[in-house]
């Protein structure tokens, strides 16, 4: 518990502390290729694991996120902050050595339960721990503080991905790609940043607002409601028409994020090489990036529902429009187009707590999040497949690599455009919901 | 019986303490997110570049 006089903006670096840490999740694909070749060494042998197996580990860490957060949600209302993120550094780092010893002795499953299960169980307790901590500080500005947060989650993929490079090549050696030495590291490094987190979060005294807010704390755009349990708010539809809002979006960016590489090679052939590739994911990350604390900083201006709508109607155009500038041949105009549809990728992750506050109450907000990221984990499965499969579909069928992804991006469109539908259909429940917070106080 | 003399005040509230801006650990805490951020964002904006080439 803070003391009256303590200074709010000291409580974000504990949660992006926790988030750039977990942020790693997204790097995992730089271990693809070196886990491949454990045996092997310079080429792969037969006994190696293959990258498909491989990407299993990131898949169960994501499932294991939306699952672990759900079930931990009012654990972590009732334990408060810093006992959370305690115990999220203890399962991510733990993750990390029980995954290394699983690289040392060649046994996958040992590598799937630390860093998918144990490691997953760390990224959906840290990835929720800080949220309502943040919503509670900053009662006045929700969405940028969790957007803050979350930010930080893009973010440590972009530390990660570099670090691991260079932990790889410090420990490589004749006969060990040094995978597992790095994951020793790695493990070390976040738990030591984790716990910073974790001892320097502090929850406000109860009744305290922010200092030049007092007497009027100044109100967002959606009237207050009483604070709504966890297990009441996954009764109602406003929490599934959320789901489905945050599942579309995510499936459309995760589809994207995953293939961008190859899409761009593939849709402009002869003058994107892998270098410009590699470019093109590194602006998309960063768009990304800054999507998270934009777009959720708007939202306390312009309103939560109105952010979402321009999400999802401006996408629905781009992702229409991509595949003729993709014809056009205008590498600008595709890279701009991807651009914006990746900031409201990530603006969706950081602005939907606020959300979730505007409609819920801060009470169990964290358990009421940690249950709607499981559209998080269907999303992570259901984002790559469908752009994967529709693409093989079409190279099988003698669509020329260069339009492959035309179809994927009109299905992609045709999401975002069920998500519009669900953000439409959300404003008149969102006001029921306030009548009801109001009877109740009544 | 003990009586307030009238010019004492009544029962004014107490003013709620000013928050004391404590410089080093708030800029302390700040730099050991932003460092190893700059240092990550620097790496991907140096990579991005090659787009541009």
């Amino acid at each position: 518990m803070a003391p009256l006089d303590y200074d709010r903006w000291r409580v974000p670096p504990s949660a992006l502390a926790i988030h750039l840490s977990i942020g790693q999740a997204y790097a995992f694909s730089v271990f693809n290729l070196p886990l491949s070749k454990l045996l092997g060494g310079a080429v792969a042998s037969p006994d190696d694991w293959s990258v498909s197996q491989i990407g299993w580990v990131f898949s169960m860490a994501i499932v294991v996120l939306g699952l672990s957060a759900a079930l931990f949600g009012r654990w972590l209302e009732r334990v408060g902050p810093r006992r959370a993120m305690a115990t999220a550094a203890a399962c991510f780092a733990g993750g990390f050595f029980v995954g290394a010893a699983g690289i040392a002795t060649h046994q996958f499953w040992l590598l799937l339960f630390g860093y998918g299960v144990l490691g997953g169980i760390g990224l959906g307790i840290g990835y929720i721990s800080p949220v309502s901590t943040l919503l509670k500080w900053f009662p006045d500005r929700p969405g940028m503080a969790t957007g803050l947060a979350i930010m930080g989650f893009g973010g440590g993929a972009m530390i990660a991905s570099p670090l691991s490079v260079a932990l790889m090549a410090h420990f490589r050696s004749a006969t060990s790609p040094g995978v597992a030495e790095t994951f020793l590291t790695l493990g070390a490094i976040y738990f030591v940043m984790m716990l910073f987190g974790a001892f320097t979060v502090r929850v406000p005294a109860p009744g305290w607002v922010p200092v030049h807010a007092r007497g009027v704390v100044r109100a967002t755009r959606t009237p207050d409601v009483v604070s709504v349990s966890a297990r009441d708010a996954v009764r109602t539809a406003p929490f599934w028409l959320l789901w489905i809002m945050l599942c579309t979006n995510v499936t459309a960016g995760i589809g994207v994020l995953g293939q961008a590489s190859a899409m761009i090679q593939e849709t402009f052939p002869g003058r994107i090489g892998v270098e410009a590739a590699a470019g093109f994911v590194g602006i998309l990350s960063l768009a990304n990036l800054c999507g998270r604390f934009l777009w959720s900083s708007l939202s306390d201006h312009i309103g939560r529902r109105a952010t979402y709508l321009t999400f999802f109607s401006l996408g629905t155009v781009l992702y229409a429009t991509v595949p003729s500038s993709g014809r056009s041949g205008s590498i600008v105009l595709f890279v701009l187009a991807f651009v914006v549809v990746l900031t409201m990728y990530g603006g969706a992750f950081a602005t939907i707590p606020a959300y979730l506050r505007d409609l819920f109450g801060t009470q169990e907000v964290g358990a009421i999040h940690g249950r709607l990221l499981t559209a998080w984990s269907t999303a992570g499965i259901a984002g790559p497949a469908l752009v994967n499969y529709v693409r093989e579909y079409r190279v099988m069928s003698g669509v020329p690599k260069s339009d492959a992804y035309g179809v994927t991006m009109y299905v992609m469109a045709g999401l975002l455009l069920i998500g519009l539908g669900a953000a439409w259909r959300l404003r008149g429940l969102q006001r029921s919901l306030a009548t009801v917070g109001a009877e109740r106080l009544a | 019986m003990n009586r307030a003399p009238a010019s004492a005040p009544t029962s004014s509230p107490t003013p709620p303490p000013t928050p004391t801006r404590h410089w080093l650990p708030l800029i302390g805490a700040w730099l050991v997110v932003l460092v190893p951020s700059a240092w990550g964002i620097s790496q991907v904006v140096l990579k991005s570049l090659a787009l541009f080439r």
